[in-house]
């Protein structure tokens, strides 16, 4: 079903909870699941932040929605921890509460093209290419310049300090997509005769970008 | 308050009140003016909330001669001007003259940007 740009919300985190460092475990699977050393307090659809300086870095920066199935347990909906490195340790935030960016138009953030790496060879006749990894998806959100939007001052106020954000688009057909993201923005406007002023924010994911059907 | 009741109240002392929509009823005295909505063009956001509207609004400015006519359309430009209406000129397709009735006809096109 395609998806369609009206009816639909993008909003930035606004309530970040305190980061918890209570993880025992996280197993390297499809999905991986996290055991914690006390009772985690969250249920099915929270949205949670991941830091991790050491062992499975690659979750480090990471958004993702859980499933719980027990009050010690839960699993990264639609995270594939399998060739991740080991766990060693790590914390996570819950992204509860979030700023709607009721000014935005549009959005974009196309697939960042791969590295391109020369493997020619003096027998080739012509060049030879191997893909090597790809660019981060580079976004943009354009919409209404409305510096006092709740979620233009968040996002204004992560780009001052330097630190991701937060995001979640919420689709009219009931999908959802998480990411989080470097974000740039909040100050600046475009102003033509007789027309609304618009601005433009720019980020760019850190770690992956994970689409709930429902 | 509407767009429309907006301009008839910045309108009110033009023409001693002689605004009219779409149409002027029969046998009205001249001078008159008559405003009409040409085209509305919602301000949405992607949640698709009309956050404001564009509308382009003609207004006929008729009287019993060619300077009289452009006098009106003078009248009704300051009257717009001195209302606290979010407004800008745009283009005209320029003067009118009915021969039948002998009537001289200045339009003037606004834009207004409202809620």
């Amino acid at each position: 079903m395609a998806r369609i740009g009206t009816n639909m919300t993008v909003a930035v985190e606004s309530v970040a909870e305190v980061a918890y460092t209570n993880i025992s475990s996280i197993t390297k699977a499809d999905p991986g699941v996290v055991t914690t050393a006390t009772a985690h307090g969250l249920t099915t659809g929270d949205v949670l932040k991941f830091a991790a300086s050491a062992g499975m870095v690659e979750l480090d920066g990471q958004l993702v929605r859980i499933t719980t199935s027990a009050t010690d347990v839960f699993a990264l909906e639609s995270l594939d921890t399998t060739d991740y490195s080991t766990f060693t340790a790590g914390s996570y935030q819950e992204i509860s509460a979030w700023h709607t960016l009721s000014n935005a138009q549009s959005a974009t953030m196309p697939d960042g093209a791969p590295a391109k790496i020369d493997i020619t060879t003096l027998i080739d006749k012509s060049k030879q290419y191997a893909y090597g990894l790809a660019d981060a998806p580079d976004g943009s959100i354009s919409g209404l310049y409305d510096p006092a939007n709740a979620g233009v001052v968040a996002i204004k106020a992560a780009t001052k300090s330097n630190s991701p954000l937060a995001f979640r688009i919420a689709w009219a057909g009931g999908q959802y997509t998480y990411f989080n993201a470097n974000v740039s923005g909040g100050s600046g406007f475009d102003l033509a005769q007789n027309d609304a002023a618009k601005s433009t924010i720019s980020f760019t994911p850190v770690k992956d970008v994970l689409d709930y059907a429902t | 308050m509407s767009l429309q009741s907006e301009i008839v109240t910045a309108l009110s002392t033009v023409a001693s009140g002689a605004i009219y929509p779409q149409f002027v009823p029969v046998d009205v005295d001249l001078p008159f003016v008559v405003y009409r909505i040409v085209n509305k063009d919602p301000l949405v956001t992607l949640s698709d909330g009309t956050v404001e509207v564009n509308t382009i609004v003609e207004f006929d400015c008729y009287d019993e001669s060619y300077s009289e006519a452009l006098t009106l359309a003078a009248a009704v430009k300051t009257a717009i001007g001195l209302s606290s209406l979010v407004y800008y000129e745009t283009s005209s397709p320029g003067e009118d003259y009915e021969p039948i009735v002998d009537v001289f006809m200045e339009p003037v096109f606004y834009g207004f940007w409202h809620t």
